[in-house]
């Protein structure tokens, strides 16, 4: 006893690795006086095999050893203690392993099946459960509330917080703990080019809420929380990006956007915000408190306090929201607080998509059990006969029954193993291809329970089915099953059974493979929509001079704050500058690209036609330069374009897209009318002039309708400042847009070397991004039905073939009697086909019905598209007739004397 | 013949294989398997047993010698008096060569 223990662990920490740890796992059946000595002697074979062998062949020389090691311990007990329990389940699975190896064909398939479904299945599952059912990775996240705002008329699209409207929130409401809030910003930090940052205003709540710890320094006191205080914590990306990881960072003041600021201290790495991350965090941020109730910019967190609930804290919010409405009815009226769980908050967008996957990996898995549960079948009336001599010889029915549940778990264990291996390729690839929108997808590990759990179904399955020859037996006398030759008994029960399982999987990939094919036809519409913008060959990146003065600047908050005359001069210098490179057709600007979300909207009227506060449209504004339209490929249709009339304090125009132009005047002549634009909800307006008419753009991306958009020159001062805080110029170009990066950097920084330039990239990119999840849908679900197709035709060349097989004598016989070849193939022929009629049949139909949950994700194809059915049917039928087809040939090749004799 | 075996060892192909390699001067595990043509897993239980019977004894290198070639300490088997008649009747039985005993490391195989 006592060698066995200090000697094992020392031994056991001597050689890692998972062959050290196999073999000290072994050791455990050696008794324990002499298993000191066993392990030295073998962790010494391991090292040396591991020493000696060239790389090529060291795998193959340490695989070894691990198994000799294990016969040698299992032979070590089985001498030592004899248990005829152990030693004949030993025997059992030897037996077992014979046997399959006997079959390869049969057995290759199974665990090509399980490795398949299990590997796939728990692969898709791990993403699914890591993105929708695993908790946040915060402290009781269950507890963890957003606040937002709801605007009458948007339906369920959540919004920013203004302040005072968070103030008085975390002011009155008991329900909700640590109220924190969130305003995303940007600064410009001079490293060794200049560059710009990803930030985040916060409050000092924010921090505790989620439970973090700093990895350097601190994070904020609630005093930080005063206005001015001019503190930032840095990320850890950052910290190591920008300052090496240098701790000295602490209490350095770095200079943001010519501020003054103070590092706290470092995040700990892990730290990531709900949905985004950040460069740096700063205490409260001078400009959120000149901010007014009528600018929604906050994104707000809590807690739920103890003894609350999420009713609760609605409640309460719903009341704070009809007080305000109440007292400012110019800023409020339009909208109301609300609380949602922040769990719901992050998976709710993407649940519909989780839920087609969901259905998707069910379909898979009971597949994968029928094409299982079909060959261990095919495979088991074969044997009928074998049981039926065994019997007869003496063997009693529950050794027969150990023997086929000891072949099932065999088989059920080479196909987990396979599963294993496929699953962790899987969930690589699926998180390799990036699954755009799926949260927290970084934090995937693959998930063990889903792992074991499709390997005791399906193993399970393998199991009760393999039992069959033992059903068939079990009425008969042994001397039925041995006077059967050819023909060995196959009950109808038994070919009724296998007959419906393969409908069953023809039936599952129908409804796959539709669902991919519609999935398919979107995508194709989608990449084929016109946006009314032409992004081929579009360079674009950002750029941010420093901002001009806010309308109410706080003395010295912006240092070295432009005038609008000094940006208009940067600017025009710059797309002079850039137009003269050779390759750019047209250049221009706007402040935010269409398709990034980014594009702000504002209530518009038209002049002549005022509405009541809150019933004004929303439309979409963007400040452009003139040449934007000809570098986006933005279509000219009424008017004059925006130009050098339309900027400083000239009378103020503005260009608007054709489809404002159909909403606000329908059946007249738009040019010359005025429309006014309520910028700050009202507080401030202004009236302009339309002066022409562009092409339409779907601001929302392909899948979006067109949308009304308004156009202003940049360089007019009616414009609000925030609207400036960073602009995108457009390069039309010949060729690769990408070329002319490097010249299109230095023209700017020739202008002004402190600018930082960001976001570089072809303008594609950004509506690629739309495209991009519809591109992971129809992927993950296309390889899941051709999987499935593979599975069922897997499954229906089993059934065939051994029908073929069944039928050998019969088939041969009719040979002899005149029979050709090509109707022998007909007959067999038609038997696959019999199956395929009635499972496509079944297919289509339940997928007419499961479709509906595609509904949402289809574009430009309705769910019963006839060509996508028609298309499946064709490929289905055709897919069956092909995997008949080899067993049918081999039909042919019968010969009719030994099918006579009864050999064949 | 029969009669005068004795010994609890029952002289299958495997055992004889490993006394001969034994007797031929192969001492260790690997090795023995190697020219014996068995797998490491059928070695090792009949060594045990021979050890056990009195007929073989084992002793572990110095782990210096490990040390020098870059390895970890071997155990080695070497056949005691009390083995020669069986190793007999081994080749009697089986007699056919051991193969590529000359191949091996001069000093693994002395």
């Amino acid at each position: 006893m006592k060698a066995g223990g200090s000697g094992n662990r020392e031994d056991r920490e001597r050689t890692a690795g998972w062959p050290g740890r196999l073999v000290a796992m072994f050791g455990a059946l050696v008794p324990d006086e002499r298993r000191s000595d066993w392990l030295r002697e073998w962790q010494a074979e391991l090292e040396t095999a591991t020493i000696e062998s060239a790389p090529g062949v060291r795998v193959w020389r340490v695989a070894t050893r691990v198994a000799a090691a294990a016969e040698d311990a299992v032979r070590f007990r089985a001498r030592r203690r004899p248990r005829p329990g152990g030693i004949e389940w030993l025997r059992e699975a030897r037996l077992a392993v014979r046997a399959l190896a006997r079959a390869p064909l049969f057995t290759g398939l199974v665990v090509v099946t399980l490795g398949v479904g299990i590997g796939a299945n728990a692969g898709l599952f791990t993403v699914i459960n890591a993105a929708l059912l695993e908790p946040l990775p915060y402290p009781s996240p269950d507890r963890l509330v957003v606040m937002g705002t709801l605007r009458t008329g948007e339906g369920n699209a959540m919004r920013s917080v203004s302040t005072p409207d968070f103030d008085d929130f975390a002011e009155r409401i008991t329900s909700i703990e640590e109220p924190a809030f969130r305003a995303f910003g940007n600064v410009t930090y001079h490293a060794d080019e200049p560059i710009r940052l990803e930030t985040a205003g916060v409050s000092s709540s924010f921090f505790r809420l989620f439970g973090t710890r700093p990895h350097v320094g601190r994070y904020f006191h609630p005093d930080e929380d005063a206005p001015g205080s001019a503190v930032v914590v840095l990320s850890y990306g950052l910290w190591q990006r920008v300052f090496d990881g240098d701790p000295g960072v602490v209490n350095r003041t770095l200079t943001l956007d010519g501020q003054p600021y103070v590092v706290v201290g470092v995040a700990e790495p892990g730290l990531r915000d709900p949905t985004s991350d950040v460069d740096l965090w700063t205490s409260r941020p001078t400009w959120i408190d000149i901010a007014r109730r009528s600018q929604p910019w906050l994104a707000v967190f809590g807690r739920l306090a103890p003894n609350a609930t999420l009713a609760d804290a609605r409640a309460e919010v719903a009341t704070l929201s009809r007080d305000l409405a109440r007292s400012y009815p110019a800023t409020n009226a339009d909208h109301v607080l609300t609380v949602s769980s922040m769990r719901e908050t992050i998976s709710g967008p993407i649940r519909p998509a989780l839920l087609v996957m969901g259905v998707v990996v069910i379909l898979v898995l009971a597949i994968t059990c029928a094409n299982v549960a079909s060959l261990v079948l095919v495979r088991s009336t074969g044997r009928s006969r074998e049981m039926a001599v065994r019997l007869s010889l003496g063997a009693g029915r529950a050794r027969l029954a150990r023997q086929l549940v000891t072949e099932g778990l065999v088989l059920a264990l080479a196909g987990g193993l396979a599963g294993l291996a496929v699953a962790i390729g899987a969930t690589r690839v699926f998180v390799a291809l990036g699954a755009p929108g799926l949260p927290r997808l970084a934090d995937v590990r693959l998930d063990e329970t889903v792992l074991l759990f499709t390997l005791v179904l399906s193993g399970a399955t393998g199991i009760l089915f393999g039992l069959a020859p033992l059903l068939q037996v079990s009425g008969a006398t042994p001397f039925d099953g041995l006077r059967a030759s050819g023909r060995a008994g196959e009950s109808r029960r038994v070919k009724r059974a296998r007959r419906a399982l393969v409908v069953a999987e023809l039936a599952g990939s129908a409804m796959l493979l539709v669902g991919a094919g519609l999935l398919v036809r979107s995508l194709v519409h989608l990449t084929r929509m016109d946006t009314g913008i032409r992004a081929e060959g579009v360079l674009t990146f950002q750029v941010a001079p420093p901002q001009v003065a806010s309308a109410a600047p706080t003395a010295g908050t912006v240092s070295r704050a432009q005038t609008r005359a000094e940006l208009r001069d940067f600017y025009d210098r710059v797309l002079q500058g850039i137009a003269r490179m050779p390759g750019v057709e047209a250049v221009g600007g706007i402040n935010t690209l269409p398709f990034t979300g980014g594009v702000q909207m504002y209530p518009v009227t038209r002049d002549d036609q005022p509405a009541q506060q809150g019933d004004q449209a929303m439309v979409y504004v963007s400040l452009v330069e003139p040449g934007y339209y000809a570098s986006a490929g933005i279509r000219h249709i009424a008017g004059r374009s925006l130009d050098e009339r339309d900027t400083g304090g000239g009378p103020p125009t503005v260009n608007i897209d054709e489809e404002f132009a159909r909403i606000f005047f329908p059946s007249e002549d738009p040019i010359g009318r005025r429309i006014t634009i309520a910028w700050s909800g009202g507080v401030e307006s202004e009236s302009y002039e339309v002066a022409g008419v562009v092409g339409a753009v779907r601001q929302g991306g392909p899948a979006s309708p067109m949308s009304p958009t308004v156009y202003l020159h940049r360089g007019h001062d009616s414009s609000p400042y925030w609207m400036h805080f960073a602009h995108t110029i457009t390069v039309r170009t010949r060729g690769d847009p990408l070329a002319l990066a490097p010249d299109a950097r230095n023209v700017v920084w020739s202008i002004d070397p402190t600018v930082p330039i960001t976001e570089v990239g072809p303008l594609e990119r950004v509506l690629d991004r739309h495209v991009a999840g519809a591109r992971y849908r129809t992927l993950l679900i296309g390889a899941f039905a051709l999987l499935a197709t593979l599975l069922a035709a897997v499954g229906i060349g089993g059934i065939v073939a051994y029908a073929v097989a069944q039928r050998g004598r019969e088939l041969g016989i009719r040979q002899a009697l005149g029979a050709a070849p090509a109707d022998v193939v007909r007959l067999v022929l038609g038997e696959g086909l019999r199956l395929a009629v009635f499972g496509v049949i079944g297919g289509l139909v339940l997928a007419a019905a499961g479709t509906r949950l595609l509904r949402s994700f289809l574009f430009g194809v309705d769910s019963a598209d006839p060509l996508t059915y028609g298309a499946v049917a064709i490929a289905l039928a055709a897919i069956t007739l092909a995997s008949a087809w080899i067993p049918a040939r081999r039909a042919t090749r019968v010969r009719p004397a030994d099918a006579l004799r009864g050999e064949a | 013949m029969e009669a005068k075996n004795v010994s609890p060892i029952r002289m299958t192909y495997a055992t004889a294989r490993v006394l001969q390699a034994l007797d031929e001067g192969v001492r260790y595990g690997f090795d023995i398997a190697e020219v014996a043509g068995l797998r490491g897993g059928t070695v090792y239980p009949i060594l045990r047993r021979l050890e056990e019977e009195g007929l073989a004894r084992s002793s572990w290198e110095r782990p210096e010698i490990g040390r020098r070639e870059g390895r970890p300490p071997r155990k080695y088997y070497q056949l005691r008096a009390a083995s020669q008649p069986l190793v007999r009747e081994a080749r009697d039985r089986f007699p056919f060569p051991l193969r590529g005993v000359s191949d091996l490391n001069p000093e693994r195989a002395r």
